[in-house]
């Protein structure tokens, strides 16, 4: 029996529990310095209330393990009504003075950390594979062998990575400026102003477009991976008279820039050159004709349709899909898969670092589109995206910078934040798809 | 960029000519129109204006939707840059013209474009109706250039647009770091510098003597150049030359005065008193911030100047001409106007209403104030007297119109222009150290063949 004292190393979910208690004393104390320290304020019932359930829901959490599933969901949405109550502070008010302001933000960090706890309770699990208890226990130090060369190498890296942030921070630096420090061309702003992202959403009508956008995006993926994945699939796997031809024609089409097709493109959905789909009629009763009238002018088919099939994902597709063994097919129809069977249940879920490197890239990519959806959108109420409402900010003559840098992170957080999740994916997607340079 | 540009253009003009589904050109006989069915008529109208101005313009568009006695909604949309107008006009008229707008904001050379496949209607007809058009005696209230910069002679005189502003190429200047320079006895002259001597003698004395009220951490210029075809023609104009030469029917990019304005600023670079803009609009930002000097740019930016020096170093500035050979300036006047589309006839009749409406002198003077381009008619000036009061440098600028001459109103000018701004950054930076002349030679060249290009098809 080993009777060696062992350190104590909280479980996943009490260490979630420790962080709900955390945030939700670290919410009570600011609710209460706020309350204290300006006049007329009052103390928060809202904010009180939520700080209160929460170190209730981590204590008891913490006590029994087995509820804490439960009461880290509980603290969860008790951290969103928080995030709400303070979204809707910043809106009416938008204007925050000198230490309120740090109470304020902390406050709002505090109930994100509730609802983000969830996300937190990883970290011991990660300890734990990184060093033992027998390693602890021993007092024994883990040192890993940093050679001269290495740290050379990273400082260039660092250096190098940091040129490369640089655009990205200044755009950040200059969203929370005031248009006279962006004149005087100051680094870093002497006062957060977070009303910047406020009016730049609230001027711009960035809740239209960016829901226009988000449908913009999500229609043309999901069309895009059928199209492409079932393309892929019979160019990787399926054996047929052309396949050869056909494929080089389609990497051909790689060739041609998106200007040279935009006006035939043009033509196509202005029903021009032969019959479309009337896009009002209802499925199975489609009504195809040629004219003014099957115009998909101002339409989602419009914006969607036309990018369902790009040559690219279907290239970087099939190479992932050729590299799957055969004896997998073979072993799939003994058992009596057929080829549809096969690529649901066996291809598709070893592919997914290939699909989700697809799914972002087309993301990104119709996510950035200008061009094409101002030719064929007239009314700026309808389905244009959230490129379109950054010029707002612009004219002929000048421009609010800190207005458009504000809005330009807003336009970009969606893909950090896609491309965060699919960090690993993605570059695994890259790697083993022969793409890599 | 630039080839990108030439490409789409070429496309758009292959594409433009190659298709039979053209919108047909026909005369019109507008006075048989009775006003009842012009009931309901729905005019679209697009336009690049965003912030204080779209507010302002759509004013003006619900005032005309209530008031108009015939029944017209007008419906005002932005859509996007001049440059995504021109693309998505082009394009329509590639698809058969049936999405076309009942009105558009189009620049001359756009207009001229457009006009190759006989998009636009002339106005003319409208203008002169006796039952909808403007009186002889009110047409004589709009300033003469403005009015006739939408005459063209490539097409036979006809009037392709209608103008409901204009702007200018101006000097933006610091007045208080002028005076400290002169103070200094670093510079002869008071005042803004009116020739280019005195103007490269104050840029270069402002390198030595900075703005004592700058807030700006750059080191101080005289003259900051974004580089741009209007500047190149502004710049050429005030040295007593043009760059197309109306008889001939071709660009003259590589005359005398081109090569003496392109040689001017060179000199000016060459010296260190002028330095090139890294950034869109960032000669703007380091004029308010009290690091330069000069800038030279559009009158419709002095809103944008104000912000800037008010948020900026706080000085006291105002505009002038562009420091000339001439006798008297010359200034470079441009502006977008409206052309009509050929659609139908009630909805070109609507359109041109509306315009009617848009340049009534009244409405003009609401539209200058807030857009802060200048009015086209006289009568309307006449009651921005406050206005001019409260905004000196608008006076000033004002005052210069009448030296104003444009540039050439030609189809395929688009990616002249481009060419233009990188011919002249690189003969002024020396990136290109050939002999200016040459150039010029050979931008001109190519300005021609474009005009070629884009003038085929034309009859």
């Amino acid at each position: 029996m080993d009777n060696t004292k062992r350190p104590f190393i909280p479980s996943r979910a009490a260490f979630a529990d420790l962080f709900t208690i955390g945030c939700s004393v670290m919410l009570l104390i600011t609710s209460w310095y706020m309350w204290q320290s300006v006049d007329g304020m009052g103390m928060n019932l809202n904010i009180v209330v939520t700080a209160i359930a929460g170190l209730i829901f981590g204590l008891i959490g913490y006590y029994n393990p087995n509820l804490s599933r439960w009461t880290s969901i509980g603290a969860a949405v008790i951290g969103l009504n928080g995030i709400l109550y303070y979204l809707t502070i910043y809106a009416e008010t938008c204007q925050f003075e000198g230490t309120l302001t740090f109470s304020f933000w902390l406050a709002a960090l505090a109930t994100s950390g509730l609802f983000g706890q969830v996300v937190v309770s990883r970290a011991p699990s990660q300890v734990k594979q990184s060093m033992t208890t027998q390693d602890l226990t021993r007092g024994k130090r883990v040192r890993q062998r940093v050679s001269t060369s290495s740290i050379v190498l990273y400082t260039v890296m660092t250096f190098l990575a940091f040129i490369a942030m640089m655009p990205f921070l200044w755009m950040i630096s200059t969203s929370f400026m005031t248009l006279g420090e962006t004149i005087n061309r100051t680094w870093i702003p002497s006062e957060l102003q977070v009303c910047n992202y406020y009016e730049a959403w609230d001027t711009a009508s960035f809740n239209i477009y960016f829901t226009n956008s988000l449908i913009i995006a999500l229609t043309t993926i999901a069309g895009l991976l059928v199209v492409s994945i079932l393309a892929a699939y019979a160019f990787a796997k399926i054996k047929f008279i052309g396949s050869g031809t056909l494929f080089t024609i389609l990497l051909a089409t790689l060739m041609v820039p998106q200007i040279v097709v935009m006006i035939p493109n043009f033509l196509v959905v202005n029903g021009q050159v032969f019959p479309i789909p009337e896009t009002r009629s209802v499925f199975p009763f489609i009504e195809f004709g040629m004219g003014r009238d099957f115009s998909w002018m101002d339409t989602l088919a419009v914006l969607s349709v036309p990018f369902m099939g790009s040559a690219f994902s279907i290239f970087l597709l099939r190479q992932f899909f050729v590299q799957i063994p055969h004896e997998l097919w073979e072993a799939a129809r003994i058992d009596g898969a057929g080829h549809l069977r096969f690529l649901i249940q066996i291809v598709l879920p070893i592919s997914r670092p290939a699909i989700l490197t697809v799914t972002l890239l087309t993301f990104i990519a119709s996510w950035n589109s200008l061009l094409w959806p101002l030719l064929v959108t007239q009314d700026p109420e309808k389905w244009r995206p959230i490129t379109y409402g950054l010029q707002a900010f612009s004219d002929e003559a000048g421009t609010q910078i800190h207005l458009l840098m504000a809005g330009a992170f807003i336009t970009i957080l969606p893909m950090l934040i896609l491309y965060f999740l699919t960090q690993k994916t993605f570059t695994e997607g890259i790697a083993t798809t022969g793409l890599k340079g | 960029m630039k080839k990108l540009s030439v490409l789409l253009m070429l496309l758009l003009a292959v594409a433009v000519f190659a298709l039979p589904i053209f919108a047909q050109s026909e005369d019109r006989d507008y006075d048989s129109i009775a006003p009842e069915d012009l009931n309901g008529v729905v005019v679209t109208f697009w336009h690049q204006h965003t912030g204080t101005r779209e507010e302002q313009l759509m004013e003006i568009v619900n005032e005309f939707n209530e008031t108009n006695e015939y029944g017209i909604i007008v419906e005002a949309s932005n859509q996007g840059g001049y440059g995504d107008i021109f693309q998505k006009i082009t394009t329509a008229l590639a698809a058969g013209g049936g999405d076309l707008p009942s009105l558009v904001v189009a620049y001359q050379n756009q207009a001229a474009t457009y006009e190759v496949v006989d998009g636009l209607i002339d106005i003319n007809p409208l203008l002169n109706s006796p039952v909808w058009g403007i009186p002889e005696e009110e047409q004589a209230d709009f300033f003469e250039s403005f009015f006739n910069a939408d005459v063209f002679p490539t097409f036979d005189n006809e009037r392709l647009g209608f103008p409901p502003n204009r702007s200018m190429e101006v000097m933006y200047y610091n007045i208080d770091w002028l005076n400290e320079l002169y103070e200094a006895g670093a510079i002869s002259f008071q005042g803004p510098p009116t020739t280019p001597e005195q103007f490269y003698e104050a840029a270069c004395a402002a390198v030595e003597n900075p703005f004592s009220g700058a807030t700006g951490e750059n080191a101080p210029t005289g003259y900051q150049l974004s580089a741009d075809a209007s500047r190149f023609a502004a710049w050429t104009f005030a040295h007593g030359g043009d760059i197309f030469d109306y008889e001939a029917g071709q660009y003259s990019l590589n005359s005398e005065a081109a090569v003496e304005a392109m040689t001017f600023l060179k000199s000016l670079f060459d010296a260190g008193c002028a330095t090139e803009v890294f950034e869109r609009f960032g000669d703007q930002t380091n004029f308010g911030a009290g690091t330069t000097l000069f800038t030279v740019g559009s009158s419709s930016g002095m809103p944008f100047y104000r912000s800037a020096v008010e948020e900026g170093a706080g000085f006291e500035w105002s505009v002038a001409a562009i420091p000339h050979t001439t006798e008297e300036p010359v200034q470079n006047i441009y502006g977008a106007s409206v052309s009509i589309p050929v659609t139908t006839p009630e909805e070109e009749l609507a359109a041109w209403l509306f315009v009617k409406y848009y340049t009534s002198p009244e409405v003009q003077a609401r539209w200058a104030q807030a857009s802060n381009y200048f009015p086209v008619r006289a009568s309307a000036a006449e009651s921005l007297t406050e206005y001019f009061e409260a905004e000196p440098a608008y006076a000033t600028a004002f005052e210069l119109l009448q030296y104003g001459r444009s540039e050439p109103p030609v189809p395929g000018y688009d990616p002249v222009r481009e060419e233009m701004a990188a011919v002249m950054m690189a003969i002024v930076t020396g990136e290109d150290d050939r002999d200016i002349e040459e150039i010029l030679t050979e931008l001109n060249e190519f300005a021609n063949e474009e005009l070629e290009l884009a003038s085929m098809g034309m009859e």
